[in-house]
């Protein structure tokens, strides 16, 4: 009785009313944002028995397209979006924060490296650990796809200040398309560097890798939150013009913002947006 | 006469044929146990800083959950963070479908003070999440866990003792003992720095082997253990621990004051610590590295819905929805394909129509997959607007293995001896009655095996279906319902590092699912063949 | 009388339209490859499209150069075919003529087994296995062209193995009680007798699992390495044709999406190409066991 009581105050307090919502919803976008837009639709549906969600996880580029397209109303990215596509109609709602990891494979005797130096192994410029103050030992870069709203970032943020705005990763690097396969890529091959979202670190861990600090700063939420981590981004939920109150997207926006929504992406091991 | 060379030329070669088909056991044997040991067994490394000993009382106090909590014993960094709004639900500590309700007693009432330096320690001030309840005593406590599957307090064990009605309760151990170190210790020297312990590292540390941090990997400094003080809560903590307790002190500050300034204060300095405290006294704890193992797949996780993305609960919905895409698909396929191969054989004459129709089947034999999920895609899921669901995935699959059902078909009708159809001919059987009764029976092993092939590359197909099926892990509703099948989990779970472990137990569920296809089918040929 | 003639007729039309399914999905599928992709050489140049080394989609001034792709799908599926074949012939002929019954019972299993795995678990195997033992043998990343074939000739086995043994099986017992009689011994027999009859099946089946191969997807992207570069040599990373359109497919727009199309294309004709050519040469294998293999 009790959980009836509270799962009706969550809904009122998260949606604002008691409306009744109902219908299928077809999102989809980041892989990145997945993991806590699944906890969330999980939670969410329990509360609205009669929403059915599905999140199509499909990449932050095929998201935007989708929404424009109308094949989604509600698009995941971690990348920004850009002015052309908010020109279009595209509205993005800030719901969380990200750090990007550098990781390494265990035998990479190495545990600091300055952003400066890590702009530069991924642009191809350092390609041996003993540059770094590691063993001599060549430099395996596994790199992500394209599509990804990471590989974007991770230039953007790490390599244009040393490296210039245009992306010149290098290209001897082997490609993985997640950030699952990064870890796995990076926990099994000697010599390797990569980078995944914080939330994934703990992958590339169990699977025997380990995370760099960089410029002497550790990759914990309590560094991201105080800005002192250099590699942080923003993670959105995009809709088509601002939604409609009683609307299954706005409720969900609504939702994500509130303190049960920032708990559940704080339980997926990203960032919640600081309280104010 | 035969020459004796060529006899033995003649026997190497047959010896090497039979090696080489050995060769293939032994692959399967080397692929199935790999994957099914990655299945059924885990162990993973596991970083952490608390020490692997729990109190079951720490402070007088305990934690209490309902006894439908599945749990032995709680690292203080979880406690810390279910009463910090980390968690909303059991999902992530104990794998149950509980929503969390932290309770704690009113932090004015003297109880409550205590469950507040439980938590927090002693200096910092209390960052008590939005989620918890507070509730006036002890008695108000039980009475809401009793109420509340998915409620947790912490409660002074006293009051837990008079309590006449603990039956359905569960007091869960708390592991809060670390290992604090001066910060000297853990800074970086030529961007290295002192690395994660492992079990064996740690008793030499503790027992006095090291001499200095460079041992571990660290900075050039002596070791210099702190021994807690005699009567504090920290010396108790330490001497129950009784494994923990042969650390060979250096320095035995007299106060927990002084012992704490002596930890920050110390080069090298290395000491127990409690986590609240050494949270409240920004003290750098020691990462600790254990190997954690155990059994994958149980049966909890076959029968088990999935939640979050599939890192807890289990595959069973996933699983229905792949028997729900092969009997569509199947459907589908089977009668096409079939009809399309007797029309080849049997009705087709040799001629520029037949050619074009057998270029047909081979080129789509070897249309790769992934356009056949671009098409798919663009196809069936845009321009038809069939969405992500069941049929735009098993129509995808069903033009995939059309060729391999057509083509097997082909080569047993092909198989069938002459002589029978013309004995059926000859008997007065029409055409149709002879392909019914007489050919298809004949070939149907032949047939049978091609509807496997199809089934086995159906089951397995990834590519396609990503784009096409969709992604949800729950229960497929309808024909356009979004369904999360086994193979497209099992690339999931990798991909977005969800976990290794889960993706290796589907893979050993899916390649089960596909044994006993074949084990079925295999029994299904057997006795066809009995009966022909 | 009359109705059960119209049976027939109804009943082979209906056959007949269930044997146009393939090619109906076959020309629906070229023509909407075709109408995506080919746009793309208004941009560029075809010639800059198949022989350039140069893949930088996103770049300010894109560019659409897929021949490290090319040679890394026919790298790749060749090397892959260098190991299978002998291995597959080999069992095949192993199966079909040599093994007691509980030898081949237990072959049999295991190679349709084989051809059960799903190619994500050989994904997951290639990654865990055979590239750390490519990495420990011959060195690189492990993540490489040589990691690739063998998964693949893993993975076509199976279709080589069944194929070359249904076809064996095929051909007539008095072929080979006929040369059994002439005195030649088993090995001749096969070899010049069997081996030859069988031509036409084994052939579509080397196809079949060449098909398979080159089609592959999920198993290569997980162990190729995906970079896309020029492969360097054996245990230099490579992007197949495949890898390229998967890796790009999610979010590809524009012209972007146009070259993966046109990328499909390239992939198709290779295929078409190769059925042709086997085609021709069936045809012309054929004339000399026609009376066998035609039943």
């Amino acid at each position: 009785m009790k959980k009836i009581v509270a799962a009706v105050l969550g809904l009122a307090l998260a949606a604002g009313a008691f409306a009744q919502l109902s219908g299928n919803q077809t999102w989809g976008g980041s892989t990145t944002v997945a993991p806590f837009v699944y906890a969330a639709i999980e939670q969410f549906q329990k509360d609205n028995p009669g929403v059915k969600i599905s999140y199509e996880a499909t990449g932050s580029g095929a998201g935007l397209s989708s929404l424009l397209a109308g094949q989604y109303s509600l698009a995941g990215s971690s990348a920004v979006v850009t002015a052309e596509q908010q020109a279009k109609g595209a509205l993005p709602t800030v719901v969380a924060f990200d750090g990007l990891t550098p990781v390494v494979n265990k035998n990479v005797k190495l545990s600091n490296i300055s952003k400066v130096n890590l702009a530069a192994v991924f642009a191809g410029k350092i390609t041996n650990w003993k540059d770094l103050g590691g063993q001599d030992m060549k430099i395996v870069v596994v790199n992500r796809d394209e599509s990804s709203g990471t590989y974007a970032s991770f230039w953007d943020i790490v390599c244009v200040p040393t490296q210039g705005k245009a992306r010149a990763y290098t290209k001897d690097a082997i490609v993985a398309k997640e950030n699952g396969e990064v870890a796995a890529k990076v926990a099994s091959t000697p010599g390797s560097i990569g980078y995944v979202g914080m939330a994934f670190a703990e992958e590339v861990i169990k699977a025997g890798g380990r995370s760099l600090m960089v410029d002497g700063v550790k990759d914990t939420v309590a560094n991201v939150l105080s800005k002192k981590w250099p590699i942080s981004r923003e993670l959105y939920l995009v809709t088509m013009g601002v939604p409609k109150d009683g609307t299954v997207e706005k409720a969900f926006v609504d939702y994500l913002l509130s303190p049960k929504g920032q708990a559940i992406v704080k339980s997926t091991d990203f960032i919640p947006l600081p309280k104010n | 006469m035969r020459r004796r060379g060529s006899v033995a030329r003649e026997r190497a070669a047959f010896g090497v044929i039979r090696g080489l088909s050995l060769l293939t056991i032994a692959i399967l044997a080397l692929i199935m146990g790999f994957i099914l040991y990655k299945g059924f067994r885990f162990s993973n490394e596991v970083r952490g800083t608390v020490l692997p000993y729990a109190e079951r009382s720490p402070d007088g106090l305990a934690l209490v959950v309902g006894g439908g909590i599945d749990l032995d014993s709680l690292d203080f960094p979880v406690l810390y963070g279910m009463y910090t709004d980390e968690y909303i639900n059991w999902a992530k500590i104990s794998a149950d479908d509980f929503d969390l309700l932290p309770i704690a007693i009113d932090p004015a009432k003297p109880d409550g003070s205590a469950t507040a330096k439980l938590l927090f320690g002693e200096s910092a001030d209390p960052q008590w999440g939005g989620l918890v309840k507070t509730v006036p005593d002890a008695a108000a406590a039980l009475a809401l866990l009793r109420s509340t599957p998915g409620a947790a307090a912490i409660l002074p064990v006293d009051a837990l003792r008079a309590s006449t009605d603990t039956k359905e309760l569960r007091v869960v151990p708390i592991r809060r003992l670390m290992l604090a170190a001066n910060e000297d210790v853990v800074a970086l020297v030529d961007n290295r720095s002192i690395e994660d312990l492992d079990d064996a590292a740690l008793a030499r540390l503790m027992g006095g082997a090291v001499k200095n941090w460079k041992e571990l990997g660290g900075p050039d400094l002596t070791v210099k253990i702190l021994s807690p003080p005699a009567g504090s809560t920290l010396a108790a903590a330490v001497a129950s621990g009784r494994p923990l307790s042969a650390a060979k002190a250096s320095i035995a500050p007299p106060s927990m004051a002084a012992y704490e300034t002596a930890l920050s204060g110390t080069s090298g300095a290395v000491g127990y610590s409690l986590a609240a405290d050494a949270q409240a006294a920004g003290l750098a704890p020691l990462t600790l590295k254990t190997v954690e193992s155990g059994w994958n797949l149980t049966w909890k996780y076959l029968v088990e819905a999935p939640r979050l993305s599939g890192k807890v609960g289990g595959i069973s919905t996933i699983i229905l929805n792949t028997l729900l895409m092969l009997a569509l698909t199947i459907l589908i396929a089977a009668p096409i394909g079939v009809a399309a191969a007797v029309y080849l054989i049997e009705y087709a004459k040799q001629g520029p129509l037949i050619r074009v129709l057998r270029l047909g089947t081979e080129t789509l034999a070897g249309i790769p997959s992934i356009i056949f999920g671009l098409f798919g895609f663009l196809f069936f899921v845009n321009i038809l607007h069939f969405g992500f669901g069941l049929l735009s995935g098993c129509l995808t699959l069903t033009l995939m293995i059309l060729p391999t059902i057509v083509r097997t078909s082909e080569e047993a009708l092909k198989a069938v001896p002459r002589s029978l159809r013309e004995g059926s001919l000859a008997l007065g059987a029409t055409k149709l009655q002879t392909v019914l009764r007489v050919t298809i029976p004949a070939a149907a092993p032949g047939i049978l095996t091609g509807l496997i092939l199809g089934v086995g590359r159906a089951v397995g197909e990834t590519a396609a279906l990503l784009f096409t099926m969709g992604s949800d892990y729950k229960l497929a509703k309808g024909l356009f319902s979004s369904a999360r099948v086994l193979s497209s989990h099992v690339y999931l779970l990798f991909a977005e590092g969800i976990s290794f472990d889960r993706a290796f137990s589907t893979a050993t569920v899916l390649i089960l699912v596909v044994l006993v296809f074949n084990f079925a089918a295999r029994r299904l040929v057997g006795r066809m063949g009995g009966v022909k | 009388m009359k109705r059960r003639i119209l049976f027939e007729k109804g009943a082979e039309a209906l056959l007949f339209a269930c044997a146009l399914v393939s090619i109906l999905t076959v020309v629906f599928i070229t023509v909407f490859l075709f109408q995506r992709g080919l746009p793309l050489f208004a941009k560029t140049s075809m010639a800059a499209f198949l022989f350039g080394t140069n893949w930088e989609p996103t770049a300010a001034t894109p560019h659409y150069g897929i021949l490290s792709f090319i040679l890394g799908s026919v790298y790749v599926t060749g090397l892959s075919l260098v190991f299978a074949v002998p291995v597959g012939l080999s069992v095949g002929i192993y199966l079909a003529e040599l093994a007691d019954k509980q030898a081949s019972r237990g072959i049999r299993a295991a190679v349709e087994i084989l051809a059960g795995i799903p190619s994500v678990i050989y994904g997951l195997f290639g990654i865990a296995i055979i590239s750390s033992v490519t990495r420990t043998l011959f060195g690189g990343s492990g993540y490489s062209l040589l990691s690739a074939s063998i998964v693949l000739a893993i993975m076509t086995l199976p279709t080589i193995i069944n194929v070359t043994e249904v076809s064996l099986r095929a051909v007539p017992r008095e072929l080979k009680e006929g040369s059994l009689a002439l005195g030649a011994t088993h090995w001749q027999t096969i070899v010049r007798v069997l081996v030859p009859a069988a031509r036409s099946g084994i052939i579509a089946g080397v196809v079949l699992g060449m098909g398979r191969a080159i089609g592959e997807t999920m198993a290569v992207l997980m162990v190729g390495g995906n970079a896309p570069i020029m492969p360097s040599g054996l245990t230099g990373k490579v992007r197949t044709l495949t890898m390229n359109i998967i890796t790009d497919m999610s979010y590809a727009k524009g012209d972007h999406l146009t070259s993966l199309f046109a990328t499909g294309i390239v992939l198709f004709v290779f295929i078409l190409a190769l059925n042709l050519t086997v085609q021709l040469a069936l045809k012309r294998s054929i004339s000399g066991t026609e009376g066998s293999a035609g039943a």
